[in-house]
């Protein structure tokens, strides 16, 4: 009878639960957290994740800073989205390569390469910046000569170089105080064709290449210019076996769901496995953390005495011990991993106020009848602690863990803002201090900021919604108002 | 008489209980902190810094080079080659035994435990030492220093914040108690999940909407470069650079704190000893302030202390999100620069500050508490 009076009692405690809005958004988001999470195990398996994402190289030709993607549905502005790149080893559209040796009193003395490739650029706005590799399989001086022809048909040499390296290398972007070569060849063609001096100082340089000239020269302001444009290297070099390649990276101003970083790395892959990781961190320090303090809590209270007196000291050692501060000595003189941390902060957060808390309810349970009964009948220590005072406080309990949950996801983003982090792991926290430190807010990269920070607000939000109506459910201490 | 004698008894055994878990835990810290040889480490460092500083002074060098070559002379080293060995080594074995001799001073030479206990009686009498890398404002490289500059405008800050914070929750959650199930009260309890982020988390969006978008209020730091000289404009440029922290705590911990104190004086205006003075015609501000709120005040009291040292320590994440000069913000760069001495010293100075709150809450308790006050059970 009262076996099966539990679960029908529980059963109709669940199906009250239904009935609370909060309840049901708090559920929507934690299932949108379970989906994401079985998303990022699935596309990227944990250890192929951390690799890719602290491997920079990885992300050489992802577009740096960019916004996420569909904020081009609000703007209504045509981006690019990701990196145009146009690799002359990897591809023969639109790309025309010539070779000639060059012989004096018939012998080879040196060869002459030509390649010239177009491409169509239609969109509203610039490119965060233009990379450009020119390899050669020599170590011999080549000389390039390169040259960018725009739509409107203005013809800039952007290079016009020795190289010895075996790979010339160069990223468009702008640096204070610094004005490329080209450039002021553009503005001198700029005067040339339209007599007016524009200029040019702190643009970025890439700007220039995909500018509208007559725009410029009118109005001194920055426009797209769409259409078709050609780039050109011709190369010069003594050793006749040379062979010249170009690559090409236009890299855009958006990308994907979430926008990428200072190094390109998609935020998305951050995003969606900081949910597993902070889900998984933030569920075992809370519940381990309660069921020891109750633990504890409770074999304090039953067996008073000496086992009493030194759990009330060992606590009190805790409560003067400064939780942060402690935990940043630590980490500064063994350092350790993201488990290792969620070791230290369960133990620190088991003893403390919440061990006080614990004990003064089952001080109160201790006297109960029932408690009485089973002494009486002569059940064991440990049963009484663990079958009969335990399971009497899993109601009060078990909404705090549930709430408790998100404030150790942001315990951890707090300790990854001062730094203190796994260099490896993949959470927000790491991603926020990312952004923090490199100045997003700054310099207005919002969604850098943002992104993760929506996550945790959600997580948050989630978590604490589910929390406060359990605890009206389980707990009902003002349904007799 | 009685009463204030069982007080005092009972305030003497908590402090001298508090005080025994402040000693054992900053032994605990020290031992654990020198376990991996880290503070041995440091004091080392110190040393061979001290002895290598010494023989970067020209003039100390060479007359250590003469005294070393009239001895290597003395004992009959003729030959270039060798008379060059002999000084090196002489050299040499003056630095160790400089640096051996200095170990011992600090005591370095003797056994584990011992070693632990002089730096639990430095640590305990805040003789803290100083800093590996960082420096104070005025340049002193004293941790005391470091510190005792730094607390005032945290102090500042984080108590104006709490103040303020402590009075709306009690006050809101006081009158939303007296009208359960109104409209404010049903957005309240919608309202309580936003506690479940931190204060320096909102900080950031106020400084994005209130700071970068707005431009209402300054982003960072506590007063304007340059400061305004005006006494009276100083205060106030302080004051409009506390807007957006105290803000971004007001909504990370009000809500929940109403949402406490709401249910908590609802409970007990349900007690049987509050309905009799009601159905007295007790008028309602008296049953509030008489029945409600002054059998309630222990609590509310521990819970303001709680949240008090509770935002000392959070705070440190704060002040780096708004560059407030406060402790927090040395703590962060001490953790950067990784400088050990200056960590401790704040480990050291916060067990103290949460020692003291321990025990004053007691004394709060004992106080207020009828059964400490005239020893019921």
């Amino acid at each position: 009878m009262k076996v099966a009076g539990i679960p029908n009692r529980l059963k109709a405690q669940l199906k009250r639960l239904v009935h609370y809005k909060s309840f049901v958004a708090g559920m929507v988001i934690l299932t949108f957290f379970v989906g994401l999470s079985i998303y990022a195990m699935v596309t990227w398996p944990y250890s192929e994740a951390v690799a890719k994402w602290n491997n920079p190289a990885v992300w050489l030709d992802y577009p740096k800073h960019a916004k996420p993607s569909w904020i081009t549905l609000f703007t209504g502005v045509r981006e690019l989205e990701g990196s145009l790149i146009i690799d002359t080893r990897l591809e023969a559209k639109n790309v025309v390569k010539l070779r000639q040796v060059l012989e004096r009193f018939g012998k080879p003395f040196a060869t002459i390469e030509r390649i010239s490739i177009g491409f169509t650029y239609d969109y509203d706005a610039f490119p965060a910046r233009l990379v450009y590799v020119v390899p050669v399989n020599t170590t011999d001086r080549v000389f390039v000569n390169m040259t960018w022809r725009k739509p409107s048909g203005i013809e800039i040499i952007i290079e016009k170089n020795f190289f010895t390296s075996g790979e010339l290398i160069r990223s468009l972007e702008p640096k204070p105080g610094e004005v490329p070569e080209f450039a002021l060849r553009y503005v001198e063609i700029v005067e040339k064709v339209y007599g007016v001096r524009v200029n040019i100082s702190n643009l970025n340089p890439t700007y220039l290449l995909f500018c509208d000239d007559e725009y410029l020269a009118k109005t001194g302001a920055l426009r797209v210019l769409k259409g078709s444009y050609q780039v050109g290297v011709e190369t010069f070099s003594s050793d006749i076996n040379s062979t010249v390649d170009l690559r090409l990276v236009i890299q855009g101003t958006i990308y994907g769901l979430a926008g990428t970083d200072f190094l390109g790395r998609d935020l998305f892959m951050a995003l969606a496995w900081g949910a597993p990781i902070a889900m998984a961190f933030g569920l075992t320090a809370s519940l381990l953390s309660a069921l020891l303090q109750i633990a504890i809590a409770a074999i304090s209270a039953w067996f008073s005495g000496v086992v009493d007196v030194v759990v009330q000291r060992i606590n009190e050692i805790f409560m003067v011990l400064p939780f942060l501060p402690t935990i940043v000595m630590l980490w500064m003189f063994y350092g350790f991993d993201l488990w290792t941390l969620l070791w230290v902060i369960i133990l620190f957060n088991t003893w403390g106020s919440g061990i006080k808390t614990s004990r003064a309810m089952f001080l109160q349970i201790k006297e109960m009848p029932y408690i009485e009964a089973a002494k009486a009948y002569g059940s064991s220590n440990f049963r009484i602690v663990m079958l009969y005072m335990i399971p009497r406080v899993i109601p009060v309990i078990i909404p705090n863990i549930v709430t408790a949950i998100p404030s150790f996801v942001f315990l951890e983003a707090a300790l990854a803002m001062l730094g203190i982090a796994d260099p490896r792991t993949i959470t927000w926290g790491k991603v926020l201090q990312e952004a923090y430190t490199h100045g997003a807010l700054l310099q207005g990269y919002y969604h850098w900021i943002l992104a993760p920070s929506i996550m945790l607000f959600l997580m948050g939000i989630g978590f604490a919604m589910i929390g406060f109506t359990l605890d009206r459910v389980f707990n009902p201490r003002l349904r007799e108002i | 008489m009685r009463g204030l004698r069982r007080l005092a008894r009972f305030l003497s055994i908590r402090t001298a209980s508090v005080g025994a878990s402040l000693v054992i835990a900053i032994f605990l810290v020290i031992i654990v902190a020198n376990l991996g040889g880290k503070i041995d480490e440091i004091i080392e460092q110190e040393i061979r810094l001290t002895v290598n500083m010494q023989l970067q002074d020209p003039r100390f060098k060479s007359q250590l080079g003469y005294s070393c070559e009239t001895m290597c002379k003395g004992m009959g080293v003729m030959e270039e080659g060798v008379l060059k060995q002999c000084v090196a080594q002489c050299m040499q074995s003056w630095v160790d035994e400089r640096t051996r001799i200095l170990m011992r001073t600090y005591g370095l030479d003797q056994p584990f435990v011992l070693r632990a206990l002089y730096y639990l009686r430095d640590a305990l009498t805040l003789s803290l030492g100083r800093a590996q890398r960082i420096y104070s404002d005025t340049g002193s490289r004293e941790v005391w220093a470091i510190i005792s500059e730094r607390l005032p405008q945290t102090i500042l800050l984080f108590t104006t914040a709490n103040v303020v914070i402590f009075f709306m929750e009690l006050f809101i959650g006081l009158a939303l108690s007296r009208k359960y199930g109104s409209i404010f009260d049903k957005l309240a309890v919608t309202l309580a999940p936003l506690s479940s982020m931190p204060g320096w988390f909102y900080g950031l969006f106020m400084i994005l909407t209130f700071a970068f978008w707005l431009k209402l209020f300054p982003s960072r730091g506590m007063v304007s470069a340059p400061p305004p000289e005006d006494p009276w404009l100083y205060a106030l440029d302080v004051l409009w650079h506390m807007v957006l922290p105290i803000i971004s705590w007001i909504i990370a911990y009000v809500p929940i704190g109403v949402y406490y104190y709401r249910t908590f004086f609802l409970l007990f205006s349900t007690e049987e000893y509050v309905e009799y003075a009601k159905a007295r015609g007790v008028p309602s501000r008296v049953i509030e302030r008489r029945y409600i709120l002054r059998p309630t005040l222990p609590p509310i009291i521990t819970s303001f202390a709680l949240m008090l040292i509770g935002s000392w320590m959070g705070a440190i994440i704060t002040e780096t999100v708004f560059q407030w000069p406060g402790l927090g913000m040395k703590f962060y760069e001490a953790i950067n620069f990784s400088d050990a001495p200056v960590v401790i010293g704040i480990i050291a100075i916060y067990a103290y500050l949460l020692a003291a709150t321990v025990i004053a809450l007691d004394l709060v308790y004992g106080i207020l508490d009828p059964r400490v006050r005239v020893g019921g059970e």
